[in-house]
């Protein structure tokens, strides 16, 4: 029940964009973005879907799983669309009470969920085919310059990676506390909403013990290895090179760029030519 | 005398159904547990102990199969599971990371004050207890994280115990303990079997604890209830023991080589008393 959360999930691969560098993926994930809130016409968002896809296939990642991942996001959607529809000019089609709805509205409604969508694919992109440890080791590598402003760049990134790396371990201790008290005959599905609460406090206060015993643990393991926060030059164990694909990708990144600009503006000509 | 109380029938359980992770971790196992009985159950990591243990409190649902208790089977509609799992006590493995109340008392008295029994029932349970596993009134006040590993483990047990199950699952219960604690701990367990007429299922690593112990053993490898038997009949396999990586205890083993040396009179042997037994037979009680 608990473990089918899946939280900053990773499908493991070795598809080209798995093997991208991973500060090219992010800068690039950021880039494509503000393509998508570039594109204004129909056929910038349909060039746009086509190469979503495109990028969905070189995943190697069953569009089932994007699709899933797309599920929580329906109500903002569905919100997003309807209030869109609502609260636009043009020409009214059809009237009730205050509300009055547009062609114009309805393009607008279909453009905006269109962009939702593209964009939470994109960004499923990234953390699909990217691993958390090399996705805050990415990050860590972009925001570095930071450091020159005081900015503990390196600090953030080691307690994110602590805390993702620990998700899955306390969720399992989770669920085995939770057996532990149900076998003791606790109770936590019925019952009024101050008896549930209280029915907390026996995983609550042995989730919070092991974590800070774990918290201990790992500290002394990391002072038996010399971990140093601060440490000057340190050297990693992996080293982030752009390599071919890298440049290859951010050229077809412009290029949707620049692409979707002209789209945008063939049609904008076109209709000034009417 | 041999009265079931607990029945497994094909019992399966597949995690992950459906999806490219899906695994078996119990295949079609059925048995009977009798009344007051002990049993062991060996098997290596991963072989469905756990899970299968697990299964027979009801806190884990089978894909297929059923478990009845004195006959009930605890799936039907309206079957009281939290009933059951005071009828079924089960100590998880490493039970002290599960305390969690301010004193020792209250902690044992959890498991009691689910049953919706009166306070007096719950002091008296939660006293007999603390006698059962050797806790004495002054930890009573005292809180559980102030204890060392072997009182804390000793606490959670009779958290279990102060339920009165009329089964008793153990997993791995002496698991990280000095030699003394274990000792203990497995006297503590033999003593409620006695004193309740309960059966006991104890699930563990050590061959030597299930051979002084058990009077029956089950053997899961893979999922799949490989051997289920007295004792000295499952330990007189060694060699198939040995196969699936696991381990006959090391006294057994001697008188096991020994007997494919030729001296097969010895019988079989589970103690290091017995085999004193044995060798003064052979050499007709000379010294």
């Amino acid at each position: 029940m608990i473990r089918d959360i899946t939280l900053g999930q990773y499908f493991p691969g070795t598809s080209v964009l798995h093997n991208m560098d991973p500060r090219a993926k992010i800068l690039l994930m950021i880039v494509y973005v503000v393509t998508l809130f570039v594109a204004e016409t129909v056929a910038a968002y349909a060039f746009l879907i086509v190469t979503t896809l495109l990028i969905i296939a070189a995943s190697r990642i069953s569009l089932k799983f994007y699709l899933r991942g797309l599920k929580p996001l329906l109500f903002i959607m569905i919100f997003t669309a309807v209030l869109n529809m609502l609260y636009s000019q043009g020409e009214p089609i059809f009237e009730f009470w205050v509300f009055s709805i547009s062609w114009d509205g309805i393009f607008r409604a279909l453009f905006m969920v269109i962009r939702i969508m593209l964009m939470v694919l994109s960004m499923s992109v990234l953390t699909y085919t990217t691993s958390p440890l090399l996705l805050t080791g990415g990050l860590e590598r972009l925001l570095s310059p930071l450091t020159y402003l005081k900015v503990p760049v390196h600090d953030f990134a080691m307690m994110m990676n602590i805390a993702l790396r620990f998700i899955p371990t306390l969720l399992e201790e989770t669920e085995k506390i939770m057996n532990a008290q149900k076998a003791r005959g606790a109770d936590f599905e019925s019952g009024s909403l101050i008896r549930r609460a209280k029915a907390m406090i026996p995983i609550l206060i042995p989730l919070f013990v092991s974590a800070f015993r774990r918290a201990e643990e790992l500290a002394v393991a990391m002072e038996c290895r010399c971990y140093e926060s601060d440490a000057k030059n340190r050297t990693r164990y992996v080293e982030y090179r752009f390599a071919l694909r890298d440049y290859l990708a951010a050229a077809c990144c412009i290029a949707a760029l620049a692409a979707v600009i002209l789209l945008n503006n063939l049609v904008l000509l076109g209709s000034v030519g009417l | 005398m041999k009265n079931v109380i607990l029945k497994a029938e094909h019992l399966t359980q597949i995690y992950g159904e459906g999806t490219p992770f899906q695994r078996t971790a119990v295949n079609d196992i059925s048995f009977e547990l009798y009344e007051n009985e002990f049993v062991g159950v060996i098997g290596h990591t991963g072989s469905g102990k756990s899970t299968l243990i697990q299964m027979l409190n009801g806190l884990m649902k089978p894909t297929s199969g059923t478990v009845s208790f004195r006959g009930e089977d605890i799936w039907a509609k309206k079957y009281n599971r939290r009933l059951l799992r005071a009828n079924v006590g089960l100590v998880f493995q490493y039970p002290e990371y599960q305390l969690f109340e301010e004193t020792v008392e209250k902690d044992i008295a959890f498991g009691p004050r689910n049953m919706d029994l009166s306070e007096d029932e719950i002091h008296a349970r939660v006293k007999e207890a603390m006698e059962l596993t050797g806790l004495n009134d002054s930890f009573r006040s005292k809180s559980p994280f102030d204890l060392s590993g072997g009182q804390k483990r000793r606490v959670a047990i009779a958290g279990i115990l102060a339920m009165r199950p009329r089964v008793l699952i153990l997993d791995e219960p002496t698991a990280g303990l000095d030699p003394k604690g274990c000792n203990e701990i497995l006297a503590n367990i033999r003593a409620y079997r006695e004193e309740e007429g309960a059966t006991v299922v104890l699930v563990s690593h050590s061959m030597e604890d299930i051979a002084a112990n058990a009077q029956r053993i089950m053997v899961l490898e893979g999922g799949h209830l490989k051997m289920l038997d007295d004792t000295r009949a499952v330990f007189a396999r060694g060699d198939e023991l040995t196969a699936m990586g696991l381990n006959v205890p090391q006294i057994t083993r001697v008188f096991l080589s020994l007997a494919k040396r030729g001296h097969a009179d010895l019988g079989s042997v589970l103690s290091p008393e017995e085999a004193i037994t044995a060798l003064n037979r052979l050499t007709g009680g000379a010294k």
